[in-house]
């Protein structure tokens, strides 16, 4: 066995995209009138260049990963990373100062540099029992220059954890438990003065898990855990109007680390007619961040803006997801998944607003292969999503929109020639053109969704 | 297990090296250089060209730009019924010292800007007097006022760079207020 191996890996991204110049909100009224439009108000002329607004990004990262084995009962796997991350955003609005608007400067520009180191054991201690356990160290800092956007940070975040598995006969059991600390060091500029926020957040988390192989068509599982994750930059600071979005989001630096306790149960079945996954869950979370509309809109030289804040809350999720598939006849399949959750603010004795509404999609598959081996697939489904009505009254800008039923179908012709595969497709979706709107979606309080669109796709898959 | 130890060292050395060196510093943010293109305040003077009534302010102000504090001065408009006025704009930024005019940079982008009056249930109406050579700009208008109403006129900043064709629709809105107005 090779005792050694240690592998360099380096990778760049660069890009230059210029953006749709009507896609830049600049109030509410542009947005209504770019909704409204039959079609964009600007409509360009034609050119090879790449003009404001645009976007240029480049990614680097380095990576070295070593392994040493040490017998064949442990494993010391060691990863250092350096990533870097440039965004580069020129405004189509140029400063109004001509001296500084012909220096040519991106309107911001955020660095984002992050070294990560990792040390990971694996082992097995005992027969029927695999394990691993190992630090990993982030070191993180962001940069920004020009117009702000989000505050400069450095964040360092350390982890601990262990994990194993145990294998006995039809069973098989996981523990592992896990220590994590985050430091965050905030840099920013309040009334022309530079002040310095800390931020630390600490967390023990573990998780439990058993699953059974019973007879040759039954899994069960069934998990209990902890886990949690540190607030974000934006959840903490964000203070101003989102471009992209047509809001103002506000953050809260007093927001603590979100802390869920996890129960899941699940079961497989598998015969040669029926798939069937089920899972059910229930999630206590303590400390849940979510973005929350704020009533009334606020005013601005701009006019007037819908505004959203970061809140934290206790709240619970329970919930079941649904997958179901059975073979009719030997080219026939029917199918059915859906997702189902409640949820409920238990700080506030209420519901909550941007909980997904229920979703049940049935869909039925045609497939036949021809004595040529041409095969000829066709697939409808149609996705029914129900009104979400567990909101909390008068709490958003515009109430819950309709359930509704889209109708989506797809025809798919996969032929060789000369031992190339190709496959030819008809693609439509939301067949019976209905009008509706998502309620996930942000624009829904402006625009309704895609009408019914009508795609062809030729597909030729090849090896290099 | 020796061995394990001091390659277990020997990683968390070189760990610690490698995390060590850094180029840029996050703890020097740049200073806001962006106050200067802030518009706090817009300013529309009314005067009567005839000197018979008095000239007549309306003033937006929010020193800290969008969110943060509300606005401190959203004036209504008052104006005498049967009159007209000569109107200028001036768009200023107060939230540094000296006050910086951001009409001038307007005037100097004449070409990419364009003042919109949207006028709604009030008898006035505006005719924009000014021009940069090809459409009018809109920082000088003449209004003319009838008898006693109320209602709101929209005044909105139109920034339209190489597309600016005397139309309201183009462009984004740097600046749109909706001022109550009330001939009286």
């Amino acid at each position: 066995m090779k005792k050694w191996g240690t592998e360099v890996f380096y990778s760049q991204f660069n890009t230059d995209l210029g953006i749709f110049s009507g896609s830049h909100i600049g109030n509410l009224t542009d947005l209504n009138n770019a909704f409204s439009a039959s079609q964009p108000l600007e409509l360009g002329s034609f050119s090879y260049t790449i003009d404001k607004p645009r976007q240029q990004i480049n990614h680097e990262l380095f990576k070295v990963v070593s392994n040493v084995n040490i017998n064949s009962k442990n494993k010391l796997v060691f990863q250092y990373g350096r990533q870097q991350n440039l965004r580069k955003e020129y405004d189509r609005h140029t400063a109004y100062n001509d001296s500084i608007a012909a220096l040519g400067l991106p309107a911001f520009q955020l660095t984002l540099i992050t070294h990560s180191g990792d040390l990971k054991w694996e082992h097995q201690l005992f027969k029927n029992m695999k394990g691993e356990a190992g630090i990993s160290y982030q070191n993180q800092g962001n940069s920004y220059q020009g117009r702000f956007f989000v505050p400069n940070f450095k964040k360092n975040a350390l982890g601990i954890y262990l994990l194993e598995v145990l294998k006995f006969k039809n069973y098989e059991l996981e523990a592992g438990f896990r220590f994590d600390r985050t430091d965050l060091s905030v840099y920013i500029y309040e009334s022309k003065i530079l002040k310095n926020y800390l931020h630390q957040f600490q967390q023990f988390s573990g998780s439990t898990g058993i699953s059974k192989t019973i007879g040759h068509h039954w899994i069960a599982k069934l998990n209990l855990g902890t886990a949690w994750r540190p607030p974000s930059i934006n959840e903490l600071y964000s203070n101003g109007l989102h471009h992209g979005a047509a809001a103002i989001e506000i953050g809260d630096r007093n927001i603590k680390q979100e802390v869920a306790f996890n129960f899941q149960a699940g079961i497989n079945f598998k015969t040669k007619k029926w798939s069937v996954q089920a899972d059910v869950y229930h999630n206590q979370i303590n400390g849940f961040v979510y973005l929350k509309p704020s009533l009334p809109p606020v005013l601005t030289i701009k006019g007037a803006f819908p505004v959203f804040r970061y809140e934290q809350i206790d709240a619970r999720f329970s919930g079941m997801d649904l997958s179901v598939n059975y073979k009719l006849l030997k080219s026939f399949t029917i199918y059915a998944k859906g997702s189902f959750v409640r949820a409920y603010n238990q700080t506030n004795n209420n519901f909550m607003v941007g909980i997904p509404a229920d979703k049940l999609e049935p869909g039925i598959i045609y497939s036949y292969q021809f004595k040529n081996k041409h095969v000829l697939n066709v697939q409808f489904s149609a996705p029914m999503v129900r009104t979400q009505n567990r909101v909390e009254a008068n709490s958003d800008y515009v109430a819950p929109p309709k359930g509704y039923l889209l109708v989506n179908g797809q025809i798919t012709y996969s032929f060789l020639v000369k031992n190339q595969k190709v496959d030819l497709s008809l693609e439509v979706s939301n067949l019976t053109n209905q009008v509706y709107r998502d309620y996930l979606n942000r624009f829904r309080y402006f625009a309704d969704e895609v009408g019914r669109n009508v795609g062809f796709k030729l597909k030729i898959p090849f090896n290099i | 297990m020796k061995k394990l130890y001091v390659i277990l060292a020997i990683f968390s050395i070189s760990l610690v090296i490698l995390s060590s060196c850094k180029k840029i510093d996050p703890e020097t943010p740049p200073i806001p250089m962006n106050e200067g293109e802030l518009i706090t305040t817009f300013k529309i003077v009314f005067t009567d060209p005839n000197g018979i009534n008095l000239t007549y302010e309306a003033v937006f102000r929010d020193i800290d730009g969008a969110g943060g504090n509300q606005p401190t001065a959203f004036d209504t408009i008052r104006l005498k019924p049967n009159s007209t006025y000569d109107t200028s704009i001036q768009l200023l930024n107060e939230s540094v010292f000296p006050t910086f005019t951001i009409t001038n940079e307007i005037l100097q982008e004449a070409g990419d800007h364009l003042i919109c009056f949207n006028i709604n249930g009030v008898n006035v109406s505006v005719q924009r007097t000014d021009s940069d050579g090809l459409f009018e700009i809109g920082l000088l208008s003449t209004w003319t006022v009838a008898n006693i109403s109320t209602g709101n006129v929209t005044i909105s900043l139109k920034h339209q760079p190489g597309i600016k064709n005397g139309n309201c629709d183009l462009g984004d809105s740097d600046i749109e207020l909706n001022f109550v107005t009330k001939v009286e």
